[in-house]
């Protein structure tokens, strides 16, 4: 990912937005300020170079979850990264937080050295939630270990059905789904994750010599596919062109 | 006035809050630091208010919110008994324990009322302003 070009902040107390915004400012982040999330909303519709949200959980009126669902539902914005910043002791709330899609989280009164690691580190790592799917224990391990050298955040199901309910809780960037797997198939979970999360990118495998090949599984509605046997690179510069 | 606060002894008493870690927010900044604790004396009065409303309301939804405001609003300038109090109150709130957070309430208004106090005296200490003749 690149450097955003501007990082909303949105944080109720005024006193720690402004120490936010300053140390952004001194280490060359533009920012915007929004006190609520109503505001946030505006700013997002309004002003295209938002590239990272940092956003307080608690806040009157709508609250930091509110705020990461319509982020991370909306086509428009939900490649954005959002890190929480959230007090100590609220561990179940950044949990909560990071189901939700964001990325990283904060502990506040924020130290600016780490603000400014985790920016980089959410810059660096990108939009890298990604879910396997594949019924084949050796697949899943090896495409685990290979996006996770890459700095991926993975997420793993063994069926179709275990990935709809790993779905439901978290939101991610990228799905990869072997086709042929008991139970629900590739293609009826791609159905399902079309229909339901439209913005997220699904890449298919596809297996030797199996009843569906490249142009079907396109044809079917995957953004992509990976053919069996694959090479290590080709896989992660298909996910990187995707994210 | 009956005390005398010298510029030399400006560091905040660390009961209340914690200069080293709020420098340590400001990367150092004094003046910045200075800017916070404007910023948070300006917006006390408000936070104070919704604090009191939500006991009026008798609501521990509101309680829980509103003590986590003022932790948060404080919390800029390192932990110290007011914060300490503020998150207690909150937690007391959350578990809907509204007569527990009622009895935290006298001691978090005075803790928080302290930590002002300090402030401002470390705030005018530091920018070299005489507190007190």
């Amino acid at each position: 990912m690149e450097r955003p070009e501007k990082i909303l902040v949105i944080e109720d107390d005024h006193a720690t937005i402004k120490s936010i915004v300053s140390i952004l400012d001194r280490h060359d982040f533009k920012s915007l300020t929004a006190l609520n999330v109503d505001q946030a909303i505006k700013h997002l519709n309004s002003d295209s170079q938002i590239g990272l949200i940092i956003t307080d959980l608690s806040m009157p009126g709508k609250d930091g979850f509110y705020l990461i669902d319509y982020v991370k539902s909306n086509y428009r914005f939900h490649h954005i990264p959002v890190v929480v910043c959230s007090h100590l002791g609220d561990r179940d709330a950044v949990l909560k937080a990071l189901k939700l899609g964001a990325t990283d989280y904060l502990v506040k009164p924020v130290q600016p050295e780490k603000m400014l690691q985790t920016i980089n580190d959410v810059i660096k790592r990108g939009r890298g939630r990604i879910l396997v799917v594949d019924d084949e224990k050796i697949m899943r391990e090896l495409l685990e270990r290979l996006l996770q050298r890459e700095n991926f955040t993975t997420f793993i199901a063994k069926s179709g059905e275990e990935a709809i309910e790993i779905l439901k809780e978290t939101m991610v960037d990228l799905v990869i789904t072997d086709i042929a797997m008991p139970g629900m198939n590739g293609l009826e979970l791609m159905v399902h994750i079309k229909d339901m999360y439209p913005f997220v990118p699904v890449l298919v495998i596809t297996g030797f010599s199996g009843k569906y090949n490249s142009e079907n599984v396109i044809a079917e509605g995957a953004d992509g596919y990976i053919a069996k046997p694959f090479k290590n690179i080709e896989i992660i510069n298909k996910v990187k062109s995707y994210l | 006035m009956d005390y005398v606060y010298s510029k030399t002894e400006s560091n905040g008493n660390p009961d209340l809050w914690k200069e080293e870690t709020a420098l340590e927010t400001v990367e150092g900044d004094k003046d910045l630091l200075k800017e916070l604790i404007e910023i948070f004396i300006d917006d006390y009065p408000a936070v104070i208010k919704s604090l009191n409303e939500a006991f009026d309301s008798k609501e521990c939804g509101q309680v829980e919110k509103a003590a986590h405001r003022l932790k948060g609003a404080m919390s800029n300038f390192g932990s110290g008994q007011a914060v300490e109090l503020a998150q207690k109150t909150e937690i007391l709130a959350r578990e809907g324990d509204f007569e527990g957070a009622q009895k935290v309430y006298t001691d978090l208004i005075e803790a928080s009322e302290k930590l002002i106090d300090d402030l401002k005296r470390y705030s005018n200490g530091t920018t070299g302003k005489d507190s007190c003749h």
